[in-house]
């Protein structure tokens, strides 16, 4: 089986599955806004905008299909968030499932966190796949029985039955963020975690809801003077005591907890001086930081922006290792995605099981990955027209300008409405789930 | 958002070579900004997304190439404007979103406010004498009775309040009626395009921080109360109406400065620049 470091160009994608309703019509709260997988690889969790979370089971290989590993299938689904009303400010707080966070596991059950705007939720998700029978007292409908007719004793036995998943709250994390949570994180002790909003990060701990540690607020004491505000947070995979958060001007600030309590002074502040040769009115706002990653060994980080991603080595603070364009050619039309919104898209990024490759999405249903040895990168899409069991995935390319190729779009074909936010990549093996609106895609390395 | 970006100014496309024959072969479909035209590959055809912004230090030198500089950043200063005060689905409330605006709104206020300081023999009185609520406003009397004709106008406008657009300068902003916030009338001291040594209220900026930021950035978020016509009058903030601004209203925005009477002076698009953004901030901060 091909490893998680086959290249990009090595390995062909094929499309194995799609999720999700097929008619072009899409309701609201169908719209897919978080994708993770859990640490074994062998769950799948999806959240959307209607407050809902949707867990995938990857079915085990079977010997009869060497040639394709096990498909996804749904395994639970529960409804994680409700909208709620703010009755002191009147507003609306929205059951939009932000991100999801698997815990280790530890036992037979799964854990994982789900957040919306306001309130975390950590969620056990259980199977039963036997029950009590034989009562003594009662019918087998839970009707009590005459007692005049109970003559014998007898002890109830589990039987076998139909598996059931079981999805049930067992902690809710509310009250603690006046903005809007923008990440969690799990840290690395599996005992606490980090909540981020606009303006703070809170620290928790898992077994403790009515009590979370702030430990780093940027809220000027005159909100007049307001002009950045924190985009993503996420604790170091190896170091408890280590974590980074980036910001809406392109700033990266890795703080250590062991400092201080509250870790408003960073240890390091990554940033790369601005090119001047593509200073624009958009400057600012397209090096706004959508989304912060750590690679699986600890080492490097990767953000994203709304043209780029970088890869930082975590001792270098002055300037990336890696930078790589995800669709350059937008940057002369910055100006009308100012003006339809989508210059504030927010983009998330992965890392593969090796980090060896990372992948992030871009308009017109496009993924690119980028192989970082290789040096070499790929545009994907996802579409139904490519959805085929197992049908190689065609690279697509993008014509900025000039003469356009056959096969090639051209940038002004683009559609924009058809963005691809949220992409995961599986912890060990290249299969990979990836985000359209409403449908969700699931390709894997052909395997041959 | 649709995938077809409407732009109320001539339709452009980013300059290329080929564009002729791309034109012949592509399938009828809809572009991002507008169709295609044959055109040549010219240098100084720097519309919205080509034009690469002056560097911090200083202006570009050729006149065309400025003008079309002023003419983007005008534009986004009207969008940004539109941005933050259109109607809007409370749930674009992104924070973050009203933030990167307001930055880039701030940025074009400080760049016209160094422009500003670049040439303080021009500068019109854009308060007029009659306003009793500046009395601290210092004026110089205009070179020619042009400027002075819309900006009276303005002054009525003030006074009333009404979202009466004055005949010549249109603005977005100006169909907004009521005050931002209830600032205390010396909040329209912050008006006077005067040159910024003669009316030391003027370095707290055009579009301030109280008629901009209070709104934006409160903890309680009084943005709401825009979108709620009935709010409630006891401590519930000061009402807002939204202001309905069409592609028309950019149009007449930009005519200013595109079809610039070819009579007026250097001084004359920055001192409509200045017209402007008191208009502007008079109905922000309110009549």
């Amino acid at each position: 089986m091909a490893g998680a470091g086959g290249g990009s160009n090595d390995v062909q994608w094929c499309f194995s599955q799609v999720k999700g309703a097929i008619d072009d019509d899409v309701a609201e709260a169908d719209i897919i806004s978080t994708v993770e997988f859990n640490h074994s690889g062998e769950l799948l969790a999806t959240g959307d905008k209607g407050g809902r979370v949707v867990i995938f089971q990857q079915e085990q290989e079977t010997k009869g299909q060497p040639h394709s590993r096990g498909e996804y299938n749904v395994y639970s689904t529960f409804q994680s968030h409700e909208p709620e009303f703010d009755y002191l400010k009147s507003l609306e707080i929205e059951e939009k499932i932000n991100k999801i966070r698997w815990l280790p596991q530890k036992n037979a059950a799964q854990f994982l966190l789900s957040t919306n705007d306001k309130t975390i939720k950590l969620w056990k998700i259980s199977e039963r796949d036997k029950r009590p029978e034989g009562y003594n007292l009662k019918e087998e409908d839970g009707r009590y029985r005459d007692p005049s007719t109970v003559t014998t004793l007898r002890v109830p036995v589990f039987r076998p039955m139909d598996l059931m998943v079981e999805a049930s709250p067992r902690r809710v994390f509310a009250n603690a963020h006046t903005y809007h949570i923008n990440s969690i994180s799990v840290n690395s002790d599996y005992e606490t975690y980090l909540s981020a909003d606009d303006l703070r990060i809170n620290l928790w701990h898992l077994e403790i809801t009515d009590r979370s540690f702030n430990i780093v607020d940027i809220k000027p004491a005159n909100m007049e003077e307001l002009t950045e505000v924190i985009t993503a947070a996420e604790f170091h995979p190896n170091q408890c005591n280590t974590l980074v958060y980036s910001s809406s001007k392109g700033t990266i600030r890795l703080c250590d907890m062991r400092a201080a309590a509250l870790c408003d002074k960073h240890s390091k502040l990554f940033e790369e001086p601005e090119d001047p040769s593509n200073r624009s009115f958009f400057s600012e706002i397209i090096s706004s930081i959508s989304d912060v990653k750590f690679s699986h060994n600890g080492r490097y980080m990767m953000t994203r922006d709304y043209l780029s991603v970088k890869i930082w080595d975590l001792n270098m603070e002055n300037r990336p290792v890696e930078t790589y364009q995800v669709h350059e050619y937008l940057r002369s039309k910055l100006c009308s995605l100012y003006e339809n919104d989508c210059i504030f898209d927010k983009f998330e990024c992965c890392w593969n099981g090796n980090d060896s490759v990372v992948m992030t999405g871009s308009y017109n249903n496009f993924f690119r990955m980028f192989e970082r040895g290789h040096r070499r990168d790929l545009t994907l899409e996802a579409s139904r027209e490519s959805s085929k069991p197992r049908a190689v995935l065609k690279p697509r390319k993008v014509c900025a300008g000039g003469k356009r190729k056959k096969d090639e779009i051209s940038v002004d074909s683009l559609d924009f409405n058809k963005k691809i936010l949220h992409t995961a990549w599986h912890p060990q093996d290249n299969i990979i789930a990836v985000a359209t609106t409403n449908n969700l895609y699931i390709f894997q390395d052909k395997m041959n | 958002m649709a995938q077809r970006v409407v732009t109320p100014y001539p339709a452009t496309v980013p300059p290329t070579v080929s564009d002729v024959s791309d034109t012949a072969l592509c399938s009828p479909r809809r572009y991002m900004l507008g169709k295609g035209a044959k055109r040549k590959h010219e240098e100084n055809e720097d519309e919205l997304e080509g034009a690469a912004p002056a560097p911090a230090s200083g202006e570009p030198a050729d006149g065309p190439s400025k003008a079309s500089y002023t003419l983007q950043r005008q534009t986004i200063f009207n969008m940004s404007l539109m941005k933050l005060y259109s109607q809007r689905a409370p749930a674009d409330a992104s924070l973050e979103r009203r933030v990167l605006i307001n930055n880039m709104l701030r940025r074009i206020q400080d760049e016209l406010k160094q422009e500003g300081a670049l040439r303080p023999l021009l500068l019109p009185a854009s308060s007029p004498p009659e306003d009793p609520l500046c009395p601290a406003t210092a004026t110089t009397s205009p070179s020619d009775g042009t400027p002075s004709a819309p900006l009276s106008t303005e002054a009525q406008s003030k006074d009333k309040n009404g979202s009466q657009r004055p005949g010549g300068s249109a603005s977005p902003a100006e169909e907004r009626t009521s005050a931002a916030d209830p600032a205390p009338p010396n909040g329209l001291d912050m008006s006077p395009s005067a040159p910024p040594s003669s009316s030391p209220s003027s370095s707290s900026g055009f579009l301030t921080d109280l008629a901009l930021d209070d709104i934006l950035f409160a903890d309680i978020d009084t943005s709401m109360y825009d979108f709620d016509p009935c709010t409630s009058g006891a401590g519930a903030g000061p009402p807002k109406v939204a202001p309905v601004v069409t592609a028309d209203d950019l149009v007449k925005t930009l005519s200013p400065y595109s079809g610039g009477s070819p009579s007026s002076g250097p001084s004359q698009p920055f001192k409509m620049d200045l017209a402007e953004l008191d208009h502007i901030m008079e109905v922000l901060v309110g009549s």
